[in-house]
């Protein structure tokens, strides 16, 4: 319908720009909704945990009265970007990655829960050295598409692949981890001109790949999980034409790509299910649609005719037209899934040039959630926000310190309050926004200006064209005191959240610490975090350290969890929704005859 | 100028594309006693679809320029969110309770989707604008249209052959794309980052890019005419006597152009008023809180299946203007061209 | 008829040069980093820097235009992706994918849009035209007038807005516009996505062309020769389709070319309202994602499809109409 709100972002990058917001919107638990906090109860949001090595053994549970063979057809506005695994970060992308590529570890999900298995490792690793050594063994009879055998060196070359010039879009924190540098690709030039990294040992006969980090990760299973960490075979690897034709070890191989028109992965017969715990692969084939926008996607969807039965709209959920339709119709409704988006979207207070807490506190106070969300569409385009870490994150506690769930509609006196004990009645606030990602922000930019006014701050509003958007406010030096954004995390732990925006250490120009929080306490606690090597005790101390972050910093006002609502065909089966990659869980469909 | 308006442009670009297609709209004039400005007057008086053409399009501008009166005798204005502030306007998805998109007799054109505006006062100010800046477009537009045209038409030699290339290029240029591409960059590039970008900065920069891409087809036609005059005696006898080019073009020349002139300045009004709403369609021009006509379209545009009613209303209301202006158009061209009288 | 061609191919190809450095200029004025999208999430400087050096803008603003102009030309080499032969418009910064492709991919929505509104509206337009021109001055004349007057005073993003709402949603006549079946795939789906598009685009083309030909006739019918040929006795009919209509075809054909490469290149807001994918979602595309080459490419196709146009035009008014000497 219009400009660029399709929703081709992202659950995990910064670019999570403002285009899904319209769409993103959903149930609401019923509509019980109204003006308290979320609609939906903490049940619905999905729980976190690291499975065992029986968890991690093949094959995946069957999924009750699922049966093999037939085609599913997903179809989405746009095409992926990237099909090579060293370049997958958006989750779409990582979406269809899944029925291709293997990493070491991976998530298998279950009703809403994620859990951390071994995926191509027998297990989710063994740790030593206080989070420094990391080894895995991979498990017996992983084969490529042409039936050879998928070796550790295969993992090796698929890590190695990450420091290659080409493959600047992928994740980073594996190759920082292993040289120590962020300017990592100074250390390493990739596999080609035929070196190996010394921190990657590899044993053929015993099948073991162990890493040598210079600094401590003890969620580096996590972060192994990521298809950027994705196993490649160096004898079929095409360098930067991999792109268009990656070799598969999963359940599916790429048979036919037509750009920005269709995609056809058929069966990989050399795939061995007894090998892999976390896919099904019911359907011979997918099929995926790129083109058509969310609205007409709804509308053959709801009509649910010929092959459309088949259909699941991928990664662009229910639209706002269409999602009061969709929800008050019970057949309707029964062919959904819902969750919400991984991301967080929060205003960010530039702290350098808002130095005082309490303007901070009275910003938060005093900032309209319920109408921005009545703009986005209601209670069923999300819940708000009022921690940093996200109900789908392992071990977070939820708090409300600014009284955002009383009060959604913001509390403009307490705000006048403080801002008079601070002595800045009248304080400028210069508040930005993507403009061109979305129209809703032209409309709640005049709710945020009302009640910044009402609070007794002189607000200013300062759009930025929504693609040179991200340059202009990670810049250290910008001008800007309130800025729209979001942020995904890359594994639902902390650190991937709480690490990469409020570290003080690593605001630079380009960087995500957009609040340019710079305090010595929250270096050092996210250090302390970052090294507990128990997991449970890691979760609390990042729980702890989010509270912390918002009770005596606040430097960001929390906006939404978005959530998000997805069709599928009447003849689908086996339909979940994804927690980390906010989309359906593809390998678990099956058709219906 | 763009996709929406070919039907205004494409004649203009006809009629002067390379080979010279006869001219219909070449000035024919009267030859008895009266003058020609009287005769078409008389003439127009006749017609009354003109007439209420007239009416209606005088009304559209009236109700502009009166509007911040009306609001206040109405008792809103196009500020205030009143469905945010109260309750009872809007439900949980944004959407007016109340049917036909919230229409009371607080409210006689309804609430404004999640906003909670009234819709009334939001036309109303939407329309001041609107015609405002389609308005000085169009007067802009003309004249450059007029100075160029007049100009190189009668100079001729390299200015007439550098300006045709200019006029060249400008037509064949995407210049819808070029607006969505490069207009939100340069209002950035002219305010301070810490100040509000001031709604006039916004509106000057829209009309002069407008007009920078809008004058080549008058400018073109014009040239054509003067291309035709300036061989006749009239001409002729002023160079005789000595008169400067700046007199023969403005004293001489321009006096005989008046009727194409003002054909293509009432084609050029409603077209810039659609431009503008195309623009707004496309997410360039005004924004919120400042009142739009386009941009009310362009958010009924994405509303409608919830609230049609929203639509309607500045949708219906530029289609009446247009076409009334368009039927005024046509009765001046009658009038001062009796040839193409039907 | 050789050495008008010749020429105005070369006026032709210096203004496509003129408005691609236009857009290659006001491109990177704005402070914008097309690198930033292809960098990943913790993007680091040095990062950055090989990015711009894969993407090919890390030399000075000219030498990369040099490098552009030149692969349209000649062709070139890329370091990762191999050579691009020419005419190539280069390869684009999102998904790498070669510009031409790209734009190639959209081509038949845009040709299917063009081709089937200008049918409808060339029949309706001529045909309503023709009978306002016979019926002059009669009640047929004045409706067909009018109706064409209110036609030309639409505008597609309200028209097709209202009529998607009535015409498909709520009274279920005409389906939803879509444009992902193609006309070899499914010949009937792609008739019925299209159609709403058509007859709204036709609409508002109509009028134009209903004006035009009764001018036109009106205008012709008059003439000597017509008189003429009616005085000799000859049929109404003859009289009327071999002799006055085609006196008044010149300008009609002249508009319908350019109509046709106007649309040809990327109907914008038509494709916006109804959510096709032809050239102007592509444009669209292109200014979202700051993808320069795939910008480059779409801007130079739209400016082609006028020119072009202006071309054949031309030409053909001068086979069509005797008196007019190519000059």
């Amino acid at each position: 319908m219009s400009l660029s709100r399709r929703n081709f972002v992202i659950a995990t990058s910064v670019a999570a720009g403002g285009s899904m917001v319209l769409s993103a919107c959903s149930s609401g638990g019923g509509g019980g909704g109204g003006t308290s906090g979320g609609g939906v109860s903490a049940g619905k949001y999905s729980s976190v945990s690291i499975g065992t090595k029986e968890d991690s053994t093949g094959p995946a549970p069957e999924i009750p009265g699922a049966k093999k063979g037939g085609t599913i057809r997903p179809i989405s506005p746009q095409d992926f970007s990237h099909l090579d695994p060293q370049r997958i970060y958006y989750s779409w992308n990582s979406e269809v990655g899944n029925l291709y590529i293997r990493c070491l570890t991976g998530y298998r999900i279950d009703g809403g829960a994620m859990k951390l298995v071994g995926d191509l490792a027998t297990d989710t690793g063994t740790m030593s050295d206080g989070g420094k050594t990391w080894t895995y063994t991979l498990k017996d009879g992983l084969k490529w598409e042409d039936g050879s055998e998928l070796t550790v060196e295969d993992v090796r070359h698929g890590i190695e692949r990450g420091f290659a010039s080409f493959t600047t879009e992928g994740a980073t924190y594996l190759q920082a981890a292993l040289t120590g540098t962020n300017d990592f690709r100074s250390v390493y030039k990739g596999p080609y001109d035929g070196k190996h990294l010394d921190s990657v040992v590899t044993d053929t006969a015993k099948k073991t790949i162990t890493f040598h980090l210079k600094t401590a990760r003890p969620d580096l299973n996590w972060t192994l999980a990521m298809q950027s960490y994705g196993a490649v075979s160096a004898k079929h690897d095409t360098k930067e034409k991999y792109d268009k034709d990656p070799f598969s070890c999963g359940p599916y191989r790429l048979s036919a790509h037509s750009v920005d028109k269709s995609l056809t992965m058929v069966r990989n017969t050399h795939w061995d299910p007894a090998t892999d715990p976390i896919r099904n692969a019911y359907p011979d084939s997918f099929t995926f649609e790129f083109g058509p926008e969310a609205l007409q996607t709804s509308d053959r969807l709801i009509a649910d005719s010929g092959t459309d039965q088949y259909a699941v709209m991928a990664y662009s959920g229910v639209p706002a037209e269409r999602i009061q339709k969709v929800l008050t119709t019970p057949a309707l409704k029964s062919r959904t899934v819902d969750g919400l988006l991984t991301g967080l979207y929060y205003y960010a207070i530039n702290c350098k040039r808002i130095p005082d807490l309490k303007v901070r506190q009275a910003l938060n106070y005093a900032w309209p959630l319920q109408q921005i969300r009545t703009i986005y569409g209601g209670p069923s385009s999300g819940d708000y926000a009022t921690t940093i870490l996200g109900p789908d994150m392992a071990g977070r506690v939820k708090f409300d310190i600014y009284g955002k769930l009383a009060k959604p509609q913001g509390d403009t006196a307490k705000a006048k309050a403080l801002l008079k004990e601070a002595g800045k009645l009248g304080q400028k606030i210069v508040y930005t926004y993507p403009q061109g990602s979305n129209d809703a922000f032209e409309k709640t930019k005049v709710v945020i200006a009302n009640a910044l006014k009402e609070a007794g701050f002189d607000p200013v509003v300062k759009p930025v064209e929504a693609t040179s958007y991200y340059d202009q406010v990670q810049q250290i030096d910008n001008s800007f005191d309130v800025m729209w954004f979001g942020w995904s995390p890359d594994w639902p732990t902390g650190f991937t959240m709480i690490q990469p925006l409020f570290d003080g250490r690593v605001i630079a120009n380009g960087a995500n610490n957009v609040s340019q929080l710079k305090v010595s306490w929250v270096d050092a606690a996210i250090d302390k975090a970052a090294a507990l090597t128990d997991a449970t005790q890691a979760n609390a101390a990042w729980a702890a350290l989010d509270r912390q972050l918002m009770e005596k910093e606040a430097p960001i006002i929390p906006e939404m969890y978005q959530r998000r609502f997805y069709l599928y065909g009447s003849k689908v089966g086996g339909a979940e929704y994804d927690p980390l990659n906010s989309s359906f869980v593809l390998y678990k469909l099956y058709a219906k005859s | 100028m763009t996709s929406s308006t070919p039907s205004a442009t494409a004649p203009l670009v006809a009629a002067d594309s390379g080979a010279a297609p006869p001219t219909p709209t070449a000035p024919v004039r009267g030859g008895t006693g009266r003058s020609p400005g009287r005769i078409a007057w008389l003439r127009f008086r006749r017609d009354r679809t003109g007439l209420v053409s007239a009416v209606v399009v005088v009304l559209f501008f009236v109700a502009g320029i009166a509007a911040p009166l009306i609001a206040k005798v109405y008792g809103k204005d196009p500020y205030t969110t009143y469905g945010q502030n109260g309750t009872g306007l809007l439900n949980e998805f944004g959407f007016p309770i109340r049917p036909n998109g919230g229409i009371s007799g607080d409210f006689w054109f309804g609430v404004e989707p999640q906003l909670g505006r009234d819709v009334f006062t939001l036309l109303l100010y939407g329309i001041r604008n609107s015609l405002l800046i389609a308005t000085v477009t169009t007067l802009l537009v003309t004249l450059f249209g007029i100075v160029v045209g007049l100009t190189a038409g009668y100079l001729g030699g390299r200015i007439d052959g550098f300006v045709g290339r200019v006029i060249d290029i400008l037509l064949a240029f995407p210049s819808t794309l070029f607006f969505i591409a490069f207009w939100p960059v340069m209002i950035s590039i002219f305010v301070s980052p810490e100040e509000n970008t001031p709604t006039w900065l916004t509106v000057v920069s829209l009309i002069s890019v407008m007009t920078a891409f809008g004058w080549a087809p008058i400018a073109r036609l014009l040239r054509g005419e003067v291309l035709a005059l300036r061989e006749r005696e009239f001409v002729e006898s002023a160079k005789v006597t000595g008169a400067s080019p700046a007199r023969i073009i403005f004293r001489e020349l321009l006096p005989n152009l008046w009727t194409p002139i003002l054909i293509q300045a009432t084609l050029a009004l409603p077209m810039y008023v659609t431009t503008e709403a195309a623009l707004a369609f496309l997410g360039v021009g005004l924004s919120d809180p400042t009142p739009d006509w386009g941009v009310m379209i362009q958010r009924g545009a994405q509303v409608y299946q919830n609230d049609i009613t929203y639509m309607l209303f500045p949708g219906l209301a530029m289609v009446i203007f247009v076409i009334a202006f368009n039927l005024l158009g046509d009765s001046v061209r009658d009038a001062l061209d009796p040839k193409t009288k039907r | 008829m050789f050495r008008f061609i010749l020429r105005r191919t070369f006026s032709a190809l210096m203004i496509l040069l003129v408005i691609s450095a236009i857009t290659f200029v006001l491109f990177y004025v704005a402070p914008r980093d097309p690198a930033r999208s292809a960098c990943g999430k913790l993007c680091t400087p040095e990062t950055l820097a090989l990015v711009r050096r894969n993407l090919g803008i890390d030399d000075p603003l000219p030498l990369q235009y040099w490098h552009w102009l030149a692969g349209v030309f000649v062709g070139r080499d890329y370091a990762g992706l191999g050579h691009c032969s020419a005419p190539c418009l280069g390869y684009s910064f999102t998904n790498h994918e070669p510009v031409l492709g790209l734009i190639t991919n959209r081509f038949p929505t845009t040709l299917s849009l063009t081709l089937g509104s200008a049918v409808v509206f060339v029949v309706l337009g001529v045909g309503t035209g023709m009978l306002a021109a016979v019926k002059q001055g009669r009640a047929l004349d004045k409706i067909a007038s009018s109706i064409s007057l209110v036609g030309s005073s639409l505008q597609i993003y309200i028209v097709g807005v209202v009529a998607m709402y009535y015409l498909s949603d709520q009274w279920g006549i005409l389906p939803r516009p879509q444009d992902s079946v193609g006309f070899s795939q499914d010949p009937v789906a792609w008739f019925k996505g299209l159609l709403l598009p058509w007859f709204v685009l036709a609409i508002i083309f109509t009028a134009n062309y209903t004006r035009m030909t009764r001018s036109q006739l009106v205008e012709s019918l008059a003439e000597d020769y017509v008189r003429t040929a009616r005085a000799k006795g000859l049929s109404r009919r003859t009289v009327f389709f071999r002799f006055a209509w085609r006196g008044a075809m010149g300008p009609i054909v002249t508009i319908l070319g350019l109509d046709i490469g106007y649309l040809l290149g990327g109907a914008i807001i038509t494709e916006e309202t109804f959510g096709l994918h032809g050239i102007g979602a592509l444009s669209i595309k292109a200014v979202r994602d700051n993808d320069l080459p795939l910008l480059l490419g779409v801007v130079l196709v739209a400016a082609a499809a006028i020119v072009v146009a202006n071309i054949v035009v031309d030409a053909v008014y001068a086979l069509i109409d005797p008196r007019i000497r190519l000059a």
